[in-house]
């Protein structure tokens, strides 16, 4: 009776022993499964609200180039630009576009918003650029500018002369 | 009375070999499977981070193709996104017109200060395409499974 008792209980010992065995690889499987898709979802939520917002700004944004003046006897460029969006725009991240070739907002010597060196621009205001010698030396009299604000909202204008 | 203590123990040691090596088994293959669910959460959210946009003017008096290199087709592309791109030409698939146009063809320079393609940064390419006829073209520029296309004429 006593022997087989003691048979018994290890025939059991052994079972919940795998078992064990078993539900700790599982424990260790479904930890890693967790923790990987938290990490990826987490990743991926961040992601698509960066993405909603980049859209968001798009819809935001307008802009109008309302005059692109050439000035020939000094080779002078001068943009004035209003927000009609209802975003505030960087002006860092503006970049224009003069008869297809590239002028970065860098290359104008004078960047000035409603008066003021700054590069916030805020809707209402007018951003006046005025470029001396980058667009003298790219293509001498420039015929159409075309302004391209951060989130890639852009407006073309016609060069006059002054 | 021995032997049946030593055939137990054998068949103890052999269910723990077996239950180990399911076990084993179980946790590299769950392992494998989060590694490729972690690259591709890593790809996903690359191309959603990935936005880009062609700057280049499209208008009459706009130079295009033929600028500064004759048979040239020059386009401004402007990362509009909020992931920091690889600006080699190698990374930007162009087509023009449908033709794929191999890395050697094209040539990518990020513009302004910049040494890699930021966001707001611009990366000018030149596609040598020479013999493009005057009349309505297409261009097509792909990073990151985000496509844009940028359609033009010459005069």
């Amino acid at each position: 009776m006593t022997g087989q008792g003691s048979r018994s209980a290890r025939r059991g010992f052994a079972t919940s022993g795998s078992f064990l065995v078993i539900f700790i690889g599982l424990f260790i499987a479904l930890g890693t499964i967790y923790t990987v898709t938290a990490n990826t979802g987490e990743r991926l939520g961040d992601a698509r609200e960066d993405q909603r917002d980049r859209h968001q700004a798009v819809q935001t944004t307008a802009v109008e180039v309302t005059n692109a003046t050439w000035n020939g006897t000094d080779g002078t460029l001068t943009l004035t630009v209003a927000n009609t969006g209802d975003s505030t725009l960087a002006v860092s991240a503006a970049d224009t576009v003069v008869d297809g070739r590239y002028v970065g907002i860098e290359d104008y010597e004078r960047a000035t918003v409603a008066g003021v060196d700054s590069d916030q621009w805020r809707p209402g205001e007018d951003l006046v650029l005025e470029d001396v010698d980058t667009v003298e030396a790219l293509s001498g009299t420039p015929e159409r500018v075309r302004f391209v604000t951060g989130p890639g909202v852009a407006d073309v204008r016609e060069v006059t002369a002054a | 009375m021995a032997s049946v203590s030593v055939s137990h123990m054998i068949l103890f040691i052999a269910s723990m070999v077996v239950a180990a090596s399911v076990a084993g088994v179980f946790t590299s293959t769950v392992g494998e499977i989060s590694n490729a669910v972690d690259d591709q959460g890593v790809h996903l959210s690359d191309d959603v981070r990935t936005d880009v946009e062609i700057i280049s003017d499209n208008g009459t008096g706009a130079c295009v193709y033929s600028c500064d290199v004759a048979g040239n087709l020059t386009l401004l592309v402007k990362n509009t996104g909020s992931q920091q791109l690889s600006g080699s030409a190698d990374q930007i698939d162009v087509l023009v017109n449908g033709q794929y146009q191999p890395p050697e063809d094209v040539s990518a320079t990020v513009l302004g200060d910049a040494d890699t393609w930021d966001t707001n940064d611009v990366v000018r390419l030149e596609i040598a395409e020479p013999g493009l006829n005057s009349g309505d073209h297409r261009a097509k520029v792909i990073v990151n499974g985000d496509e844009e296309v940028f359609e033009f004429r010459i005069p």
